[in-house]
């Protein structure tokens, strides 16, 4: 020992300062003592170095023990759980966050509502006022791969509007043989000028873990991205439900469940309903799939509008584990966001989406007079040919886009609803979709112009009267080959068709977007009309189909099941289509996401 | 590590408390790696840290609706840690051999910094009664009064195990740099 004894006392009170552990006379003392002691001075730079090198000890890898701990849990204290709880802590991690005044403050808690048609319009409101969102989640999946029993991960998501996001998922599972399986972390940025994606090349799920090998990652990049740009949108829902809700009424308000002090209403909806929600975390990656009737449960926060959480079930299991589980685990509305954030490197495979911002004439006959008390946001040019001006207010936006004619353009809108817009001017509208977003053409003599947006159709298309472009009909003919004919027939002509019935019932929300009638052959006659929701069609919506002309149900290889409807009356759950024969006339329903009694319902009511 | 570790949220902790096991599990996955590193710590293996990381959430869990907040959250963890990292010595009989034990299952991890590794080694080399408070106090924050509560020791003695753990700390590293000089 080199302390020698006067000094010994003294030196624990050295150690006790670095811990802030002394009281003021002490470190009076102390400090008295250390000007006439050059020992203890030397052993108080020791000390020093010492608990600074412990201190800075790099960290252990430490495993992940969360899945093994909480087995044994469950196992020990299964059934104590109130399942009302479930979500306890999430709530208590957003009040948390309030308490410490990280603060949501840009609505106001309302009084109780329970309608689903005021909720969608909170969350239209709370979209419109929405700067900046950063939140955390834990996703825990199951059933992806008969080997792995359930998949973790972590995610952030950061938001700044109208266009910067950026959604980085941490795969936490521990897989069988680690190194054999894609690990499943995604990385998406993306700003005004740029989409980048980072996520693992994979193959179907049923053959991992053998297809993936060797593992390996994609990146793709799209530079010169276009205001809004379809095929590289940013998946919102998760921020708020905006198409989820706003885009259907058909959902069940459960109540408002108080967790921890925060009000939340529980919202069920089906999964054809839910898609934009359930799939805005998998934007890239490997993800099991689910089916059209699966039970979507949202917790959404009364007072931010915010999904705190969701979970995914088999209707088969109402009570089962989720398939998917998704937790905010932290919410906030950060001031300034990084702009090194949002910052998107060009890697991998590079798509040049030719956009070059230009400031456009405002007073052009294809911008519209109305915005829908939208912000002009950012105008410019594509290559192509196409202008076009965007509008924005938080996370609700609008595109318009000026083109020169084209025919083509007719043949991909098929199915779009023609709505007029006054006595001389007609459009073609068509509900958001999977990859698509609601969406107006005129076409005019002189241009094409299209809007598409997140706004409510109502509000699009009062946007679309307000553009001084008169928008001419398509033609009705939209195929003539060989004899064979398929005309559009407009709605009011319908009931002119001797063999078809109009249905007398379809479920809320459907109406006629466009029907087709086809002639040709030998006598052949055949009418289809299509019916889809207004605001939005995930699935395939309601194809009908009949014909005086179909003498034999066409053979199937899938399972039938037969139906009491009719004569032959079969139906598909592959294709989820009745078919039928209503004395000699042929009918079919294909509603692949609806139940069989409904479609059965819709086929009863068009005798 | 740097400062102390992060208490949870009150109303976690409270949701944990009446059953939630969302809540518990944000609390194991907060916790488990300063779990591990305790036990780690205190018996210098990695398999038997695993083992003790998960029987003391285990028992956490268990007797959770007992924890009424008397004490910091995390001190009553780490409490129920080292009491598990005891039993665990005591079911292979070794108690007794845990003071003096040295070495073992010991992973370094490389360190951009020599000092950091010689600090490790010589950490392992210490007696656990001095072990024990240096590394709640440095590798985890903990306070004097949370390391006499936990240990069941006088504060002052606390303070006086600290020095000596740092002090002899010291000693080896500077023998350590001896040799070191000598040998070049």
């Amino acid at each position: 020992m080199r302390a020698e004894r006067p000094c010994e006392h003294i030196r624990e009170d050295i150690s006790a300062r670095l811990d802030e552990e002394l009281d003021v006379p002490a470190c009076a003392a102390l400090d008295e003592h250390l000007s006439n002691c050059a020992e203890c001075r030397a052993h108080e730079r020791e000390l020093r170095a010492v608990r600074r090198a412990l201190r800075a000890q790099p960290a252990e890898s430490v495993p992940d023990l969360s899945g093994p701990i909480l087995e044994r849990v469950a196992r020990e204290h299964g059934p104590v759980f109130p399942t009302q709880l479930k979500i306890g802590a999430i709530a208590a991690a957003a009040a948390a966050l309030l308490v410490a005044g990280i603060g949501l403050p840009w609505t106001n808690p309302s009084p109780d509502i329970a309608a689903a048609d005021d909720i969608a319009a909170h969350v239209r409101a709370a979209a419109r006022s929405l700067t900046s969102y950063r939140a955390t989640y834990r996703i825990t999946e199951r059933g992806w791969n008969p080997k792995v029993d359930v998949r973790r991960f972590s995610a952030e998501v950061r938001f700044e509007a109208p266009e910067k996001f950026r959604l980085d998922i941490t795969d936490e599972t521990l897989y069988p043989r680690p190194g054999l399986w894609p690990e499943n972390d995604v990385e998406l940025i993306a700003n005004e000028r740029r989409y980048w994606i980072k996520e693992p090349v994979s193959c179907p799920s049923q053959s991992l873990p053998s297809c993936a090998l060797p593992l390996e990652v994609e990146q793709r990049t799209v530079i010169r991205r276009q205001p809004f740009d379809g095929s590289a949108r940013v998946p919102t829902d998760i921020i708020l439900p905006l198409e989820t809700l706003t885009s259907s009424s058909g959902f069940k308000v459960l109540g408002l469940e108080e967790v921890a002090g925060r009000s939340a209403y529980h919202v069920e909806l089906a999964y054809r309903q839910a898609v934009p929600l359930v799939t805005s975390l998998q934007p890239g990656g490997s993800w099991r799939d689910f089916g059209p009737f699966d039970r979507v449960d949202l917790w959404i926060d009364r007072d931010t509008w915010f999904p705190l959480a969701f979970e995914v079930r088999s209707p088969a299991q109402p009570h089962g584990e989720p398939l998917l589980s998704v937790k905010a685990t932290s919410f906030s509305k950060p001031e300034a966001p990084h702009a090194r954030v949002f910052r998107a490197p060009v890697t991998g495979s590079v798509r040049d989406g030719g956009f070059a911002a230009e400031a456009l004439p405002p007073g052009a006959s294809w911008v519209p007079e109305l915005s829908a008390g939208l912000d002009h946001y950012r105008s410019g040019v594509v290559g192509g040919g196409q202008a076009i001006r965007s509008y924005a207010d938080g996370m609700t936006w609008l595109k318009v886009v000026r083109e020169r004619p084209s025919g083509n353009s007719f043949a991909y809108r098929r199915t779009a609803e023609r709505v007029p817009l006054s006595a001389d001017s007609v459009a073609y509208y068509e509900p958001a979709g999977v990859s698509s977003k609601r969406r107006v053409d005129l076409y005019g003599k002189n241009a094409h112009v299209y809007l598409e947006s997140n706004l409510a159709r109502a509000r699009l298309l009062s946007v679309a009267r307000s553009i001084a472009v008169e928008g001419r009909p398509i033609p009705s003919e939209v195929y003539n080959e060989d004899g064979f004919v398929i005309m559009r027939v407009p709605a009011h002509r319908l009931e002119r068709i001797d063999y078809a019935s109009d249905p007398s019932y379809l479920p809320a929300g459907y109406e006629l977007s466009a029907a087709f009638q086809s002639k040709g052959g030998r006598s052949n006659k055949t009418l289809t009309a299509y019916y889809r929701r207004l605001e939005a069609e995930y699935g395939f919506g309601i194809r009908i189909t009949q014909s005086p002309t179909v003498a034999l149900l066409a053979p199937a290889p899938e399972e039938l099941v037969p139906v009491d409807i009719g004569r032959d009356g079969r139906w598909s759950r592959a294709r989820g289509e009745l078919e039928w024969f209503d004395g000699s006339i042929y009918r079919a329903i294909r509603a692949p996401s609806l139940d069989l009694t409904t479609v059965l319902r819709i086929g009863r009511g068009l005798r | 590590m740097e400062g102390a570790v992060q208490e949870p949220e009150p109303q976690i902790v409270a949701a944990a408390r009446s059953g939630d096991l969302a809540a518990f599990e944000d609390l194991v996955r907060r916790y488990q790696a300063d779990v591990w590193r305790l036990s780690f710590h205190l018996l210098r293996n990695e398999s038997e840290a695993d083992d003790v990381t998960q029987e003391a959430f285990v028992r956490a869990f268990r007797f959770l609706k007992r924890y009424r907040g008397e004490s910091k959250f995390t001190t009553w963890l780490f409490t129920i840690t080292r009491n598990c990292a005891f039993d665990e010595v005591r079911k292979a009989g070794r108690r007794r051999k845990l003071a003096e034990r040295a070495g073992g299952e010991v992973r370094l991890i490389s360190g951009d910094h020599s000092l950091r590794i010689e600090v490790r080694e010589a950490l392992a080399d210490l007696p656990l009664e001095l072990r024990e408070p240096v590394v709640l106090i440095d590798m985890f924050g903990t306070s004097y009064r949370e390391v006499a509560t936990m240990l069941r020791l006088p504060v002052g003695t606390v303070k006086s195990r600290v020095h000596r753990a740092r002090a002899t700390l010291a000693g080896a590293l500077l023998a350590h740099e001896e040799q070191e000089s000598n040998e070049s």
